[in-house]
């Protein structure tokens, strides 16, 4: 464009200085024909106005291809092969009617953006949409492209294709499905005869039809419950239950159809057969192990379990092709790693150079450190110190918003390249920046849930800095990360339930925090608070009341100190929030062990210090959550001693802050949980109201947030498990309300969805507990009985289940 | 047509990618109000071209009876040019979709096909013509794509018949360049 600019220009100037009288010469001179633009559209397409406007007689576009014959009859379609026959074009197509099935939810003006939608998906690897509409009976029509080729499977098995060369077919499927994805379409109906191999310049290349159950899916009306369909075995589980599904239905299938593929022949439909019957058979077959690491992740049952997408599923294939650990074997870094080095020493170091090299400031560490001189070392110090302050402060934030996970590859690599370095060559600085490094590594594995990476890398961290115990230049920063590592371990061991582990790492932590506070008075005592704090709430989680209330009293102290005003009325927010944290832990205390009155009036003075820091700054995230969960608590306890009213007013504050909430940090699941279980706390005040309506209504929204959840939480067993909950406690009141059929319904859902959790699980009482509940209201009572037994076992059997049990006739 | 003529004039001024929906709703009103009358009327190709002309007033008779939407003749007559200009650009883009497995090289050949490729082109440059002076595009657009006397043009843009022929030349003689590029 813009070479043809200045052209315009001078022509513009020209005509504006003096017209010319004939254009068609003025173009002749320049060396254009002017015929190139003449004086009408009808001069220079002719033809294409013809076809435009033309208009064959109320003929429907259909009439422009001939049939030739009909190629097969499926239960949702006729196929026809064709002929492009208004003597424009002469091509071979593909005509295919859908069947009308659900043809009352289909809107034509829907239909007819979604054909395009399809049309638009121009790539190599999926068959073309030529055209398509409806007939005057409302059937879909789809012109196609005519692919000759072989299906997948019979191109496979008839070449005995191995791995080798099966998987570089696999590889242009991925690159086909992401582009599909990306544009929002699922297939929902791979399988090796939707895949046809074609011959470019004498390569195969796999070109996939059939999108025959994406268009009717995405053509049902928003809200519209998708019939399931799809073919048994390729189709993912959720897909087949009718349940929402997106782009990992397509992973499932592809799996599956990797699998099929690779058993040449020796089972018909390897999807029909169960996991590890599957895997035996791809084993007895030859596969290699961590091909079958990639069907398998591509294969669970949960979708949040597969590749998250097309191309995380292609790189795998790759680095399968490629010799390189997998993806797949994330959560298993030592593992893919001694893997790889005992594989393919060479290739190893090489990845990690690139990866390395790939990051300015990693770089630093995989320069050989035996050649570096003092004062590089000095500046790799600097360095590390600049990206552990970068790394805490990020951490901090994306805590906060719920996504650390952006944050595992960067602990992933720098764990990689602290340990490839060589110590030898370490100066005291050096020994703290790495095991700062260590410790902020571990609070992003603890953040996701990893607790032995999480253990692993602050043992390292602990390990380096015993090396500056000793030197008097570095003592303050050595209590102060030691204790830090220690409070971080005590917090992981404690979600781990490492009773007597959490104690000993707090108490040292505590240890350490207080010498650094005699030591050096002018530190901020919040180290020593904070391990206080976590004593104490310990203290109360294994009934040792006298030592939880010296710690939490401990706490509260500090923070009283240290948030109260100065002598111009100002206080510290950080301080003020503290303290508010402190009160909670005693309203908790008193609940547990005291008067539930104390309860109450502690939680409101924790609320009252919850809203100073609001008053500080009422958009901050931390105070705002910190609020919320106080009024959540408060409404608990309300609830508990027959406030009702009082609780409900509690709870409408509690979820206008969490919807706040919501919006602000829409990917943080623990705030998302914390709102569901606002709802909750809504639907019981209103079930104890007795206003099942209104409790049906907040149990429901409760019951979408952790249907969210669930489905976002990749690893999630409790994820799953509170979503069973809601599907249960939503049940129950459908039963109360009569509605019988829907509860079922829900009921077998949380039944579908605990079952693989418990067996998975087998010891965990909560996951015992809430799989027996809905067995017992579904009248399983068969299934239920030993479920049953075990809770009581395990002590879970409070009022309500024992009631519940003489209500089925359990007891 | 529901229209009034300010409603017009704004949508005069889009480019046909840029239409709402009811936009192109109204287009395909147009368009199939064209169709229908070359289909009664039997417009035959007259020494190889179409009668635009022909089928433009045809079409504003037939409207007329029914409703007096448009604010005159010759607003009605851009509101067809315009029209025109999308239902070809919209049948030329249909046409490029397309793609072909065995390799029919006569099909590049075909005079449809062809013109499909000239009129995405000159879509192109359309775009461009635009940013550089919209007054052109749209004079070009009523005289290419309606055919319509530079008296009406003028009428419609409220600027004089002269000035009109000025800008059609000048847009007809930029684009020719462009296209030859």
């Amino acid at each position: 464009m813009s070479d043809r600019r200045p052209d315009w220009k001078r022509i513009s100037a020209e005509f504006d200085r003096a017209e010319p009288d004939n254009i068609e010469r003025y173009l002749l001179d320049q060396g254009v024909d002017p015929a190139v633009v003449p004086d009408s559209v009808g001069h220079s397409a002719a033809e294409l106005l013809q076809v435009a406007l033309g208009g064959e007689d109320e003929a429907p576009e259909l009439s422009r291809y001939r049939i030739r014959e009909r190629l097969e009859t499926g239960g949702q379609s006729e196929i026809y092969l064709a002929e492009r026959s208004d003597g424009v074009y002469h091509r071979t197509v593909v005509i295919k009617f859908i069947a009308d099935r659900y043809g009352q939810e289909l809107l034509r003006r829907q239909f007819l953006e979604e054909m395009q939608l399809l049309a638009d998906l121009n790539h190599p690897g999926i068959v073309q949409i030529l055209d398509g509409g409806l007939t005057e009976n409302d059937q879909p029509w789809l012109v196609l492209d005519h692919i000759d080729g072989r299906h997948l499977d019979a191109w496979c098995s008839e070449g005995h294709l191995g791995p080798r060369d099966v998987v570089p077919l696999f590889l242009d499927l991925c690159d086909a499905l992401d582009h599909v994805h990306r544009r929002g379409v699922v297939h929902m109906d791979l399988k090796p005869t939707n895949v046809l191999i074609k011959q470019i310049n004498g390569t195969a290349f796999p070109v996939v039809i059939d999108f025959g159950i994406a268009l009717r899916s995405a053509s049902l009306k928003p809200g519209t419950k998708r019939p399931p369909f799809g073919t048994p075995g390729f189709a993912a589980p959720e897909q087949l239950a009718g349940r929402p599904v997106d782009q990992r239905a397509d992973i499932w299938s592809m799996g599956m159809m990797l699998a099929q593929v690779l058993t040449r022949g020796r089972c018909d439909n390897i999807g029909l057969l169960e996991a590890n019957k599957r895997q035996t058979l791809l084993r007895k077959q030859g596969v290699p192990a961590d091909l079958i690491d990639v069907i398998t992740t591509c294969t669970r049952e949960r979708p949040g379990d597969r590749y998250p997408s097309m191309d995380t599923l292609r790189t795998d294939l790759n680095n399968w092709r490629h010799d390189y650990p997998l993806i797949a074997n994330r959560n298993r870094p030592l593992h893919v790693a001694a893997k790889s080095v005992r594989r393919h020493p060479l290739i190893f170091a090489t990845a990690l150079l690139v990866l390395a090299s790939a990051a300015a400031f990693t770089g630093k560490y995989t320069r050989d450190i035996h050649e570096l001189q003092q004062r590089t070392l000095a500046e790799k110090t600097a360095g590390d110190a600049l990206l552990n302050f970068i790394s805490n402060d990020l951490f901090e934030r994306l805590v906060q918003i719920g996504r650390v996970d952006v944050l595992q590859l960067v602990a992933e690599r720098s764990l990689a390249h602290l340990g490839a370095q060589d110590q030898r060559t370490y100066d005291a600085a050096a020994w703290l920046q790495t095991a700062i490094a260590y410790t902020n590594a571990g609070k992003v594995f603890d953040a996701l849930e990893v607790s032995d990476q999480a253990l692993a890398a602050f043992d390292q961290a602990l390990l380096h800095l015993r090396q500056i115990e000793q030197s008097a230049g570095h003592r303050r920063p050595y209590l102060r990360q030691a204790a830090t590592v220690h409070t971080a371990m005590g917090r992981t061991l404690a979600t781990e339930g490492q009773g007597e582990r959490t104690e000993s790492s707090l108490l040292r932590a505590l240890e350490l925090a207080d010498r650094l506070i005699t030591e050096f008075p002018d530190e901020d005592e919040d180290l020593l608070w904070e391990a206080h704090i976590q004593l104490g709430w310990h203290y109360m989680e294994y009934g040792r009341p006298d030592e939880a209330d010296a710690h939490i009293a401990a706490a509260m102290a500090t923070a009283q100190r240290r948030s109260a005003p100065d002598q111009d009325g100002l206080r510290i927010p950080a301080w003020t929030l503290n303290l508010s944290q402190a009160w909670q832990a005693r309203a908790w205390h008193a609940f547990d062990y005291g008067a539930e009155a104390d309860a109450l009036a502690a939680i409101g003075d924790a609320l009252s210090l919850a809203r100073l820091t609001l008053e500080f700054d009422h958009e901050d995230i931390e105070y705002l959550d910190n609020y919320r969960i106080l009024l959540n608590q408060q409404a608990f306890l309300m609830l508990r001693t027959g406030r009702t009213r009082s609780a409900d007013e509690a709870i409408t504050e509690a979820i206008a802050t969490g919807e706040r909430l919501q919006i602000l940090t829409p990917e943080n699941r623990k705030y998302q949980r914390e709102l569901a279980y606002s709802y909750t706390t809504a639907g019981e005040a209103a079930e104890q109201q007795g206003d099942l309506e209104a409790a049906l209504g907040f149990y429901q929204r409760s019951l979408e947030l952790s249907g969210d959840i669930a489905q976002a939480d990749p690893a999630g067993y409790s994820s799953a498990n509170d979503y069973a909950i809601d599907l249960t406690r939503t049940a129950h009141i459908l039963i109360r309300k009569g509605q019988e059929p829907q509860a079922r319904e829900l009921l077998n859902e949380a039944v579908n969805l605990m079952r693989p959790i418990q067996r998975g699980e087998p010891d965990n009482k909560y996951y015992l507990h809430s799989l027996a509940v809905p067995l017992i209201l579904l009248g399983r009572y068969d299934e239920a009985r030993p479920l049953v037994d075990a809770v009581r076992a395990a002590g879970l059997n409070d009022a309500e289940f024992t009631a519940l049990l003489s209500e089925h006739g359990l007891d | 047509m529901g229209m009034n003529p300010e409603h017009i004039t704004r949508l005069l001024n889009r480019s046909p990618d840029d239409l709402t929906r009811d936009e192109a709703a109204d287009m395909e009103a147009i368009y199939q109000r064209l169709k229908k009358i070359a289909r009664i009327q039997r417009v035959k190709i007259r020494n190889g071209q179409l009668n635009t002309t022909a089928l433009v007033n045809e079409a504003w008779i037939k409207s007329r009876g029914k409703n007096g939407a448009f604010a005159d003749r010759n607003h009605f007559f851009a509101y067809c040019a315009l029209a025109m200009r999308h239902i070809l650009f919209t049948q030329a883009r249909r046409n490029k979709l397309i793609t072909y497995v065995d390799d029919d090289q006569a099909l590049d050949r075909h005079p449809v096909y062809q013109q499909s490729d000239y009129l995405l082109e000159l879509e192109r440059h359309l775009a461009s013509l635009r940013e550089f002076s919209p007054r052109l595009e749209q004079v070009f657009t009523y005289r290419f794509f309606g055919e319509m006397p530079f008296d009406a043009i003028a009428a419609v843009l409220k600027m004089s018949e002269r000035t009109a022929l000025r800008d059609w030349k000048k847009a007809r003689t930029m684009l020719a360049v462009a296209l030859e590029k």
